[in-house]
């Protein structure tokens, strides 16, 4: 499959008063055409900061480093009017927070057919057309009747597949979904899931999938990256990393879910201004050996997955019996 | 022994959002109540503790109708009678510290009758909840949004109550953060004997923290028993939708194809989407006991 987005070595942070905040950190992440990708990680591990970064929609003083490739042009490199036209056409974001996202003044019709015409140069009763289909195939019953509403009357599930009809009215070949489910409840989830699962069988559209419901991302990825502190820590094919953790951090937080023994990570994520020399899960890690505080591990390649932990470098062979012990630790 | 029954409606322009609910609450007893986004559970929640005045019907606290009582006695029953809300961020003061939000209740209610002592209350309290007590002199937005809601929390318990309505506590944390939310409100459940009304649409969430779990749907509980029972053999179409969506979203469950929302005028409100309605179902279906303990309203049994 042709390769859509490629990001390699990319570093991003924050100048504070303090002193800088390193966002992101050695990020290498590709994403090939009709892919879904998921990204998971908890609250402030920089989730949010890579998906801005590909759409440069950081703050201006923030220091970005590496290479972000999308179709063969650096996106890091490009004017500012060059990026303009690709946001919305060729990349789009479903934004986080359906409430707050969408204009509360203008009828959630006017915003979905303003972004048809502009990217799709659609005439008004075309984009009207369009703008109905859409929401038709998203479930939104009585679409037409819903063109005329605001956004405060409806409910949430429904904001979010708008916000999802806005994502997709410029046809991208890619779309970040920022936790397009968070807060919804069954039934919507299953819709918004279902949304995201048929775009990227039609149209070949690449995914970002950032969210905490495992459970989606199970269902929807074919590959998972797990960030904590800024680092991708493990990412492989979204079976075998959910099912056959490696690092320790994954298996703390599939742990952690209510479904399974909710056991709650101890300690807390580390200070992003002065992260420490040696691995940055040390403190809270079940494995953690006396070199992990001094050394910081590397990406290492096992058979098609990666994995950042010393307990896996110290080994140069993949040992099947490291990989048995481990499957009986999670025990999934 | 706690006992909170409820029976009522509550009308806003001819719409029960609340519609005919009837319920008890034993004490040390958790009651999970599960349903989708706006059928009426927060409604329900803030209604038991009188935030919202009931069109009709009883909430019965310790053998007193608390509908009925005056304002000073309110204030009395309040005391031992708690609520959690959902987004912590917005129930805490931004402009007082910490201490002052988790003193406060002890301050109106007169309990313990000194500052000093409520200041020791307060550090006893964090301790509780696992966080330094240094975090007192600190602002909620200098906290995370964990660290919040174990804020909300020691408010809570400052009063000893009896009782906590929990309206969806955990659903803007992230999955490890919630872990610790969710352990800690079971631990301080279990040891000190609190009954708790746990309101959540995740029923993962409801699962783990519930003795009972209460169904909702549409203004009205459809399944309640048992969490066991309710999890592993649902009896309603709408609870067996809602665990088949939890138990995998790969095996597509067969009613959601004519899941809309879409109100029936009469009848179930589920008759719309129930692969099992006929004409039986344009009539209103009560909760009928199926097995021990266990209250489902469908006419398709």
């Amino acid at each position: 499959m042709a390769k859509l987005l490629n990001i390699r070595n990319f570093y991003a942070s924050y100048p504070t008063r303090q002193g800088e905040v390193k966002a992101c950190k050695d990020i290498n992440l590709k994403i090939q055409k009709g892919e879904t990708i998921g990204l998971i990680g908890e609250t402030g591990c920089g989730k949010s900061t890579l998906a801005l970064s590909i759409l440069r929609l950081l703050p201006s003083n923030s220091i970005v480093s590496g290479e972000i490739i999308f179709q063969g042009q650096n996106l890091l490199q490009l004017g500012q009017e060059e990026i303009r036209k690709l946001r919305g056409s060729q990349i789009a974001l479903i934004p986080q927070s359906s409430g707050t996202c969408l204009n509360p003044v203008l009828q959630i019709g006017n915003q979905i057919k303003e972004t048809l015409q502009l990217h799709q140069k659609l005439s008004f009763s075309q984009a009207q057309q369009k703008a109905v289909t859409m929401l038709d195939h998203l479930n939104l019953p009585d679409a037409r009747k819903h063109l005329k509403y605001y956004p405060h009357q409806l409910s949430g599930g429904m904001k979010q597949r708008v916000l999802a009809a806005l994502g997709l009215a410029g046809n991208p070949a890619l779309l970040i979904a920022d936790e397009p489910t968070k807060g919804l409840d069954a039934v919507a989830r299953y819709q918004v899931a279902e949304t995201l699962r048929q775009l990227s069988h039609e149209t070949g559209a690449g995914t970002l999938l950032i969210t905490h419901d495992l459970k989606l991302a199970y269902y929807l990825c074919n590959w998972i990256a797990v960030m904590y502190a800024g680092e991708i820590i493990e990412q492989g094919p979204v079976h075998e990393v959910l099912e056959h953790p490696l690092h320790p951090y994954t298996v703390a937080l599939i742990n952690s879910l209510p479904g399974r023994k909710l056991t709650p990570i101890p300690g807390t994520s580390p200070d992003l201004l002065t992260p420490s020399t040696g691995c940055y899960f040390y403190s809270r890690c079940s494995r953690a050996e006396a070199d992990c505080n001094l050394k910081h591990p590397v990406m290492q390649e096992y058979s098609g997955r990666q994995v950042r932990c010393n307990y896996f470098a110290s080994s140069k062979e993949f040992d099947k019996n490291l990989l048995y012990r481990t499957l009986q630790e999670t025990a999934i | 022994m706690i006992k909170t029954y409820y029976t009522g409606h509550f009308r806003k322009q001819q719409f029960n959002a609340v519609d005919g609910v009837s319920f008890s609450i034993a004490s040390g007893e958790t009651l999970g109540l599960i349903g989708e986004s706006g059928c009426g559970k927060s409604t329900l929640g803030r209604m038991l503790m009188q935030l919202i005045p009931p069109t009709s019907g009883q909430v019965i606290f310790k053998g007193q109708d608390i509908t009925r009582v005056r304002r000073n006695e309110l204030k009395q029953v309040r005391k031992s009678m708690q609520i959690v809300f959902q987004s912590p961020q917005s129930a805490l003061n931004p402009y007082i510290r910490v201490m002052d939000s988790v003193c406060e209740p002890m301050q109106v209610q007169g309990y313990p009758n000194n500052n000093k002592e409520h200041f020791q209350q307060a550090i006893k309290l964090m301790e509780t909840v696992g966080l330094d007590p240094k975090h007192l002199y600190r602002y909620p937005r200098e906290l995370s949004g964990g660290q919040i809601q174990r804020v909300a929390l020691a408010r809570v318990l400052s009063l000893q109550p009896e009782l906590i309505i929990a309206d969806e506590p955990t659903s803007m944390l992230d999955v490890s953060v919630q872990a610790h939310v969710l352990q800690l409100l079971r631990d301080i459940k279990n040891n000190q004997g609190i009954a708790c009304l746990f309101i959540s649409h995740d029923l993962d969430v409801v699962q783990c923290m519930s003795d009972r779990i209460a169904v909702m749907y549409r203004g009205q509980i459809v399944e309640l028993g048992n969490a066991e029972e309710i999890t592993r053999h649902p009896r309603h179409p709408y609870t067996q939708l809602l665990v088949d969506l939890f138990t995998s979203l790969e095996s597509k469950p067969a009613t959601i194809n004519s899941y809309k929302n879409q109100c029936s005028a009469t009848g179930c409100s589920f008759y719309p989407f129930c692969p099992r309605g006929d004409k039986d179902c344009l009539k209103q279906p009560d909760l009928r006991e199926v097995g021990a303990g266990h209250f489902v309203s469908c006419f398709k049994i």
